[in-house]
């Protein structure tokens, strides 16, 4: 825990404008990354992961309300103007998405694609780009790099597509990379293939990952934090180990229990009941509380602070707030 | 439990790739080659491969809603890939699909109620208030208010859609469901939700399922028997757990060692595969995994492994056990 904070986001709030009022998608989410750390940003669809990823490279539409800050190395991220944050983008920031093929110019070849952050943020000569593309297609593992560089994205397969993002984003040496759903939409082999690509750019450049996902078995394997979001709201952040080991928010728990087990006896899973509530109809309290097995009075009526625990571990949640106070 | 409902022999559907003018058929993708097996009455099958295995073709040629190339099916005696076509839709009673997309696979203009009695109408079964109650009690059985009768599918998320689609596959009483993926469009916390149900159903209706799926700690909670294809093949089939525990052909085995565990703590050794998967259009000679396999010998570029049973119940398409 030493050291000043490579990414530091602190009470973030993004609504977006409807025929009914203002929708709020991320209601005042607190996180931060270190420099070289690996954080897991987990919850399930509409819980406002995505969107806190595209406001940290300020790729929301003009329509969405932001409010708080993103500090990115002490530098408030949100007050820039386009201009300047187009120097973070690529260069220090970067971001691969969940589908490759969407995610990359169908028109342009690969070397072009690769160099543009080059073009962006590097004086370079077209000889020393095409050397540094090169480069980078074989340090992302893609075999015969001359001749890939040459085709289209659609004369590759789903897993190489994937590995250009990835040799895109590394273009520049970010400090940060944010990965938001990077395997989900592949398979499992070339996910582990990926994932071990991931790793081992990490190391090389000491960069940060924020790793947006809702497969808990990629949090595991990759991260040393992981932060779990639900419905707009962080719920629990700790280290990988003891959230997983010790669940402290009945969400964590719920989704923990809800995964088939890999190994032992197999036994019937016990399901989180209810569905997610849509954005328009938030519940007053918590907003797990419709659907949690602990729910009382007070969690129907007042949303629960994010209250320190332990070292490094925060949880949202009235029955954990009871147990610090005691 | 051996009460055989349905068996597969030599399955094959290869799609012709056409090119020029003339439209002159080329060549073929090979996405089912040759696919073997049998389905228990009451048991659940798991089906389970990448994508582009041909795990999904090999459920619809089944059910011939692709028209299979050559192969036999035998449902409850009958061989499906002879049947006429009047003979074939009155059988199909008896077998049900239930789709990954519930977004896609719901007519967005029919209330749910007309959904779920549309097939009913069709094969001419009860009277229209006995329909509209059967309707309303399998709306009920698969957690939904009966209510929801009356509303357009947009109106559902997509757990509750799910939950139409298999209400709807229960309408005829069929005694086999393909289950194309019915999970892996959902958020795990509704996931959980649904395969409790399905479970839940297969006991109370003696249903027997095929269940398709990619996610490989969902095939292991559900099935009793697991089928691992590869580019159209079978690799491996057995018990489920006896597939965790001890799988033998490498594909297999790189497969489970891919999978990511939601344990911090548990290292595990993984077997990266090289390379990417050939295109079922110009498969490799031999056996079709030969080019990415760690254990590959001289025979298995030359020749096809043959498909057999080297334990009881756990069947392996690879030389290394020949």
């Amino acid at each position: 825990m030493s050291g000043a904070p490579l990414l530091d986001i602190s009470d973030l709030r993004i609504s977006f404008k409807s025929d009914t009022g203002y929708m709020n998608a991320v209601a005042g989410v607190s996180l931060s990354l270190r420099p070289g750390e690996t954080v897991g940003l987990v919850g399930e669809s509409g819980c406002g992961k995505s969107v806190t990823s595209l406001s940290i490279m300020r790729l929301l539409p003009k329509t969405a309300k932001i409010e708080g800050s993103i500090r990115f190395e002490g530098k408030d991220l949100l007050g820039l103007k386009e201009s300047e944050v187009r120097k973070y983008r690529g260069n220090d920031i970067s971001m691969i998405f969940q589908e490759p093929m969407s995610a990359l110019n169908p028109v342009l070849r690969i070397e072009d694609q690769i160099s543009e952050p080059l073009r962006m943020h590097r004086k370079m000569s077209k000889r020393e780009m095409h050397d540094r593309v090169v480069e980078l297609l074989r340090s992302v593992g893609i075999p015969r790099p001359e001749q890939i560089a040459k085709e289209y994205p659609h004369q590759l397969s789903g897993g190489m597509r994937q590995r250009v993002m990835i040799a895109m984003a590394m273009a520049c040496e970010p400090k940060l990379l944010i990965a938001d759903e990077p395997t989900t939409a592949l398979d499992v082999t070339v996910q582990a293939q990926i994932l071990d690509l991931l790793r081992q750019l990490q190391a090389k450049n000491n960069m940060a990952l924020l790793l947006i996902t809702h497969d808990l078995g990629v949090v595991a394997e990759m991260c040393e934090r992981v932060i779990v979001m639900y419905a707009g709201k962080v719920v629990e952040e700790g280290d990988v180990r003891s959230v997983f080991r010790n669940p402290q928010h009945p969400y964590t728990v719920g989704l923990l229990n809800s995964i088939p087990k890999l190994t032992g006896e197999r036994e019937r899973l016990t399901p989180i009941k209810g569905n997610v509530p849509s954005l328009a109809n938030m519940p007053v309290g918590c907003r797990f509380a419709p659907r949690c097995p602990f729910a009382k009075e007070i969690c129907r009526t007042e949303h629960p602070p994010l209250t320190k625990v332990a070292a490094g571990s925060r949880v949202s949640c009235w029955l954990a707030e009871e147990a610090v106070a005691q | 439990m051996t009460e055989t409902l349905l068996t597969v022999s030599n399955l094959k559907k290869y799609f012709p790739i056409r090119k020029g003018v003339l439209r002159r058929t080329v060549g073929y993708v090979k996405a089912v080659d040759d696919v073997n097996f049998t389905v228990h009455k009451g048991e659940t099958l798991g089906i389970v491969g990448e994508s582009g295995c041909g795990k999904s073709t090999t459920g619809r040629s089944i059910l011939r809603l692709i028209e299979p190339t050559s192969g036999d099916v035998l449902f409850q005696d009958k061989n499906l890939t002879k049947l006429s076509k009047s003979s074939l839709r009155h059988l199909r009673q008896k077998m049900q699909i239930v789709f990954q997309d519930p977004y896609a696979s719901l007519n967005p203009r029919y209330k749910v109620g007309k959904i779920l009695e549309r097939p009913m109408q069709i094969h001419g079964l009860y009277t229209p208030a006995e329909r509209s109650k059967r309707v309303r009690t399998l709306l009920e059985r698969c957690g939904l208010d009966p209510s929801a009768a009356n509303k357009y599918p947009h109106e559902f998320s997509g757990g509750q859609r799910q939950r139409i689609g298999i209400a709807r596959a229960l309408t005829l009483n069929p005694s086999l469901i393909v289950l194309d993926e019915p999970v892996s469009a959902l958020d795990v916390s509704v996931q959980s939700q649904i395969i409790n149900l399905l479970e839940d159903l297969q006991q109370e209706f003696g249903l027997t399922y095929l269940f398709i799926a990619h996610d490989l700690s969902v095939v292991r909670h559900i099935s009793d028997r697991i089928a691992v294809m590869y580019l159209g093949q079978m690799a491996e089939l057995a018990e489920s757990l006896e597939l965790f525990d001890n799988p033998l052909h490498p594909y297999t085995q790189a497969l489970l060692s891919a999978i990511p565990v939601p344990d911090p703590e548990v290292k595990r050794e993984r077997i990266l595969l090289r390379g990417d998967l050939p295109s079922p259009a110009n498969p490799p000679s031999g056996c079709p995994f030969h080019t990415r396999c760690k254990d590959a010998m001289d025979v298995c570029k030359a020749k096809k492994p043959v498909w057999k049973e080297v334990k009881p119940g756990h069947h392996v398409a690879c030389h290394l056990y020949s």
